[in-house]
């Protein structure tokens, strides 16, 4: 529905007036609205008639509250603030009461007025309350409401009779609570209104009727209500006739359920012979009560009504724009085309001495060439941060603080090139004032450290390669300790170059810059050259790796024992003699009891073979000797039986490597093995708490149905200690051994110094020539000195190299030993259990022994058993498992050892 | 609002680079290196400004003066040291449609200089598409 009017006139409430409305009009909006026409609903509501053009809407005879229910207001309409009605009446009636009221779907609202009608229309206009005029009108919007209904409690009960005629006299009332009756008579009684008569307890008693009521006569309290019988004693004088009791609990006046009837004669009831009448089955406990019984009469629905907040009536999804200003990111590249420097013989450098050159420095972004002093020097070095220092005369008096961290670019230029070399690229570590002279001397490192710290290993596995194992050194803190790792298994040092890269350097080979210098451009005197130290040369590696890891074992074992049948009968000779007596045979009850609980083991299995229910003729048919064993007793003997048990265990395994790697070459040229050694260890941890107490984890579970026999072995190798983490760790400490040998013999050096070469670096590999020795290697350190007072400009040089021979070496691939195999193999007694068969109560029974007797022992069934002429062996079944041998249960150490021959590269190094 | 977006040295993003530095001499020459593209705001992203979201980001060398000095087509860039073989030069290459702030990507260089005049050149760029700067 979404907006409705009514109309209410009472004529004087008189039933004889009929009410006729002509006109119908609401002001929304400012305007007036005529609705006049409008259909008649709510038909339950309306005693109008639908609206006759001409006439109007009219009444229906006989109401006294002519009521007319209009449809009228469309949902969107703005309410309306005022309702108009022009109305007439078929005859004169003062002080009628007309009501106008609006429905929304939020509420109602209306108005009403006193006033005289007549059979002239007149028109009535009401206001419509303000705060209603407010509310929306919105169909859309709804308005939930949650109705809680509540049960009342019953809090007493209800007892009546049915007496169809005259009245009867309850004399005494009885309850049931609990399995205890209480005599109740004479209890107040509850006033319930709109329940028909109270009867009151009175010096007869109760009296119900008076000849003609049936339904609700009467009603008392019983308290507490929760009863479960009810007893009433009871007579009628007069004529019998059928009297109904009935009973109900009650909340209140309008509330009741559980009606429970009893109907009996009265016939023959007097003062002196009372009826007792039993209602039983009564059950007012909770709401169950009610759920199942028709609610009695009329009820007021005790109802609690939450109204709660309307719902969102909107769903909002903010937009959040960002506005960003487009940009373009961009790096210059500075492409410096230096002047080539020729190589010797083929043109000459021009540079110092002589004023020929000029030192450049940049100092954040401003070229402070013009302010050095002194010296300027630039130090490299493999594996090294590359250092420099310079020293200016500031022009105005420097801010020492805003010096370090600076930026710094040196370069060194021929005063004949435009372009300057840059031979330097840091910042500034150290700046220090001369408090006489002014002059700052700043001292700049390249970073090298933090710049390797932030490499990503992903680089540093590209650029360096080489082999890695965590189980070597640990967990690397940073990128730097990684870097440091790796390096040590390539032959290759790092440095950041001039220009601010991080470089890897191969010692040899590919990537190096091959330059060749005449002893003749040396500055004189500056040529010196060591042979490689034998004392610090390592001929072998012993790599030493422990591979360790837990075994997890099961073993499987069987318990088997058979006679057959005539093991346990006499033997009776065809004479009918007695030659052997029978023996007391297995019993079930042994098997079960030795089989159920063997230490350390789990029965998974058992199957018992019992012996026949049957009769044998042990002698023959004219001198019969009849042994037989009973249908009821067959069960309790075994001839066999076979039982399967399970263990499993855990077995440390060290799979113990000696790998050396030996140059021989080497070894031969010093005559000695000299031997260093490394290693690292690599173990599984295995957490078998659990697994070893409970063998229904996995692996290798153990169920009540695992029947096997023998051996079940997985190794537990998990990710991060699996084999190939193994193989890893020793290619990583092979690799490591090669690098170390060939690092041990590159202890040669040769030094030198040139005017200064600004494109000299450690990515050099320098052939230098004098009339008495060549010799080749790649720089390991080089310095630039640019002494501005003097005019001097020097490159010191030191390059590296190892034994002679000039060859490269192919680094061949590791090819691994194979993993050792566990020789051992558990004999097949390993997998059975002991189960010896032993005879007493024989002439040659041997004296019992109980340890060594495993096994079912039984009697020859002497009648003499008691005698002391022979050995009686106690009648019983011991099994006894396999006992797991040392092989199976101590750690195992499998040695593994081999030996590979390497070459290392050599440098060129002649005598001439 | 600028954008913080920019080329570092190191992967760390620690030592911003203001310029690209290569040198060979008059002889021509081969460099290589890499510069890292990243930056250091947080909870930022980058997007292309043609179509954020949609358009991918490129990197590539721009040549402002294609009548002299180096040329773009002398640079070969790829997203790692093994890529650069097969790059074409000169070519753009992607880096993603939208790039978060705590990532640092790694653009590997190959300039193929041939014998020139020594001087300083300084008309190649390394530059990005025109790009916008969001929060993440």
């Amino acid at each position: 529905m979404a907006g409705s009017i009514s109309f209410s006139v009472l004529p004087a409430w008189r039933d004889d007036v009929i009410v006729t409305i002509t006109k119908v009009e609401a002001r929304i909006g400012g305007a007036w609205v005529d609705y006049t026409g409008a259909s008649v609903t709510e038909g339950g509501e309306s005693n109008f008639a639908s609206y006759a053009p001409g006439v109007g809407y009219v009444s229906a005879p006989g109401e006294w509250w002519c009521n007319v229910h209009l449809d009228a207001l469309p949902p969107a309409t703005p309410l309306p603030t005022q309702i108009r009605i022009t109305v007439r009446v078929s005859e004169a009636v003062s002080s009628a009461e007309v009501y106008a009221n609006i429905y929304g779907e939020e509420g109602a609202a209306g108005g009403g007025t006193e006033l005289d009608l007549d059979t002239s229309p007149a028109v009535v206009t009401f206001d419509v309350e303000r705060d209603f005029v407010g509310a929306p009108w919105q169909p859309s919007v709804e308005l939930p409401i949650e109705v809680t209904v509540t049960r009342p409690v019953m809090d007493f009960v209800q007892i009546h009779a049915i007496v169809p005629a005259g009245s009867i006299i309850v004399t005494k009332i009885e309850t049931e609570q609990a399995g205890e009756w209480t005599d109740r008579t004479g209890e107040p009684v509850v006033p319930a209104p709109w329940l028909g008569g109270l009867v009151e307890y009175g010096p007869d008693g109760y009296v119900f009727g008076d000849g003609t009521i049936s339904g609700v006569p009467g009603i008392t309290t019983l308290s507490p209500s929760h009863i479960t019988g009810l007893r009433v004693t009871w007579y009628r004088p007069g004529p019998g006739v059928t009297i109904g009791f009935g009973v109900v609990a009650r909340s209140g006046a309008h509330y009741s359920v559980g009606l429970v009837e009893e109907f009996v004669s009265s016939a023959g009831s007097s003062a002196a012979a009372p009826i007792v009448t039993m209602i039983t089955g009564l059950d007012f406990t909770g709401l169950a009560v009610s759920d199942d019984e028709p609610i009695d009469g009329y009820i007021a629905l005790p109802v609690s009504v939450s109204v709660s907040a309307p719902l969102a009536s909107r769903v909002e999804l903010p937009i959040r724009l960002q506005v960003a200003a487009p940009a373009l990111i961009e790096l210059p590249v500075q492409l410096q085309v230096a002047a080539h420097i020729a190589p010797p013989g083929a043109a000459p450098w021009p540079a110092a001495p002589g004023g020929a050159w000029r030192a450049v420095v940049v100092l954040g972004s401003a070229d402070i060439s013009a302010q050095l002093s002194g010296r300027v020097s630039v130090s490299h070095g493999d594996n090294q941060a590359a250092i420099a220092e310079f020293s200016m005369l500031p022009t105005a008096a420097p801010d020492l603080d805003l010096l370090v961290g600076r930026p710094v670019r040196i370069a060194f230029a021929a005063q004949a090139n435009p372009v300057a070399h840059t031979i330097y690229t840091g910042v500034v570590d150290v700046a220090a004032i001369d408090i006489n002279t002014g002059i700052v001397t700043c001292r700049c490192h390249d970073q090298l450290q933090e710049r390797a710290s932030n490499l990503s290993r992903a680089w540093i596995d590209a650029e360096v390669g080489g082999s890695w194992h965590v189980a070597i050194d640990g967990e690397p803190e940073n990128s730097r300790d990684y870097l440091e790792q790796c390096i040590q298994s390539v032959p290759a040092s790092y440095a950041i170059d001039p220009l601010g890269t991080f470089r890897v350097l191969p010692w040899r080979g590919a990537g190096l810059r091959h330059e060749m210098i005449a002893a003749a451009d040396c500055v004189d005197g500056s040529l010196s050259l060591d042979m490689p130290r034998r004392g610090e040369m390592v001929t072998r590696v012993e790599v030493r790796s422990e591979y360790r890891y837990e075994r997890l074992r099961a073993r499987g074992a069987l318990a088997q024992y058979q006679q057959p049948i005539a093991f346990y009968q006499p033997l009776i000779s065809p004479s009918g003699a007695m030659v052997r007596s029978g023996k007391q045979m297995l019993m079930t009850a042994m098997v079960q009891g030795a089989t159920d609980s063997i230490g350390g083991w789990i029965l998974t299995g058992r199957e018992i073979d019992h012996p026949p229910a049957r009769n044998w003729n042990l002698g023959t048919g004219l001198d019969p000797y009849n042994w037989f064993i009973t249908a009821a007793a067959a069960p309790s003997f075994a001839l066999g039986f076979r039982a399967w048990f399970a263990t499993r265990w855990t077995q440390t395994v060290t799979e113990d490597y000696t790998l050396t790697v030996v140059c021989t070459a080497l070894e031969d040229r010093l005559g000695i093995p000299v031997s260093e050694q490394i290693g690292a260890s690599l173990q599984a941890e295995f957490d078998g708490a659990n697994w070893s107490s409970d063998a229904s984890i996995t692996p290798l579970a153990i169920t009540d149905r695992t029947r096997f026999v023998g051996d079940r072995i997985t190794a537990h190798q998990p990710a991060g200690a699996a084999p190939a983490d193994r193989d890893a760790l020793l290619r990583a400490l092979l690799d490591r051994a090669r690098t170390r040998i060939h690092a041990s013999t590159r202890t040669g050096r040769a030094a030198f110094e040139l005017p200064l070469r600004p494109d000299m670096w450690l990515d050099w590999h320098v052939t230098l020539e004098s009339s008495r020795v060549r010799v080749a290697g790649k720089v390991a350190k080089v310095s630039h000195e640019m002494d501005i007072g003097s005019g001097a400009a020097i490159t010191s040089a030191e390059l590296v190299f190892g034994l002679p021979g000039n060859a490269d070496a192919e680094r061949v691939p590791w090819v691994l030993p194979a993993t050792p195999h566990d020789s051992y193999s558990p004999p097949a007694s390993a997998f059975s259990c002991e189960i010896g068969t032993f005879v007493g109560g024989g002439v040659s029974s041997a004296p019992w022994d109980d340890s060594a007797m495993i096994g079912f022992s039984t009697n020859y069934q002497q009648s003499g058993e008691e005698s002391d002429a022979y050995e009686f062996y106690p009648h019983q079944l011991r099994v006894q498992a396999p006992a797991l041998a040392a092989e199976d249960r101590d750690p195992r150490d499998l040695p593994v050892a081999a030996q590979y021959e390497i070459d290392i590269p050599t440098d060129l190094l002649e005598m001439m | 609002m600028s954008v913080s977006w920019q080329f570092f040295a190191d992967a760390g993003k620690t030592v911003p680079l203001a310029t690209l530095s290569v040198a060979v001499s008059t002889f021509g020459g081969v460099q290589e290196g890499v510069v890292y593209f990243g930056s250091n705001a947080a909870g930022r992203q980058l997007q292309a400004a043609s179509d954020p979201g949609s358009d991918p980001i490129e990197i590539w060398a721009h040549d402002t003066d294609p009548e002299a000095g180096l040329t773009a087509g002398a640079v070969k860039l790829a997203l790692s040291a093994g890529g650069l073989d097969g790059a074409s030069a000169g070519d753009p290459i992607t880096v993603g449609t939208t790039i978060s702030s705590t990532t640092v990507i790694a653009v590997h260089y190959r300039i193929t200089v041939a014998a020139m005049a020594e001087a300083v050149y300084s008309d190649v760029q390394l530059r990005t598409s025109s790009v916008i700067e969001l929060d993440a």
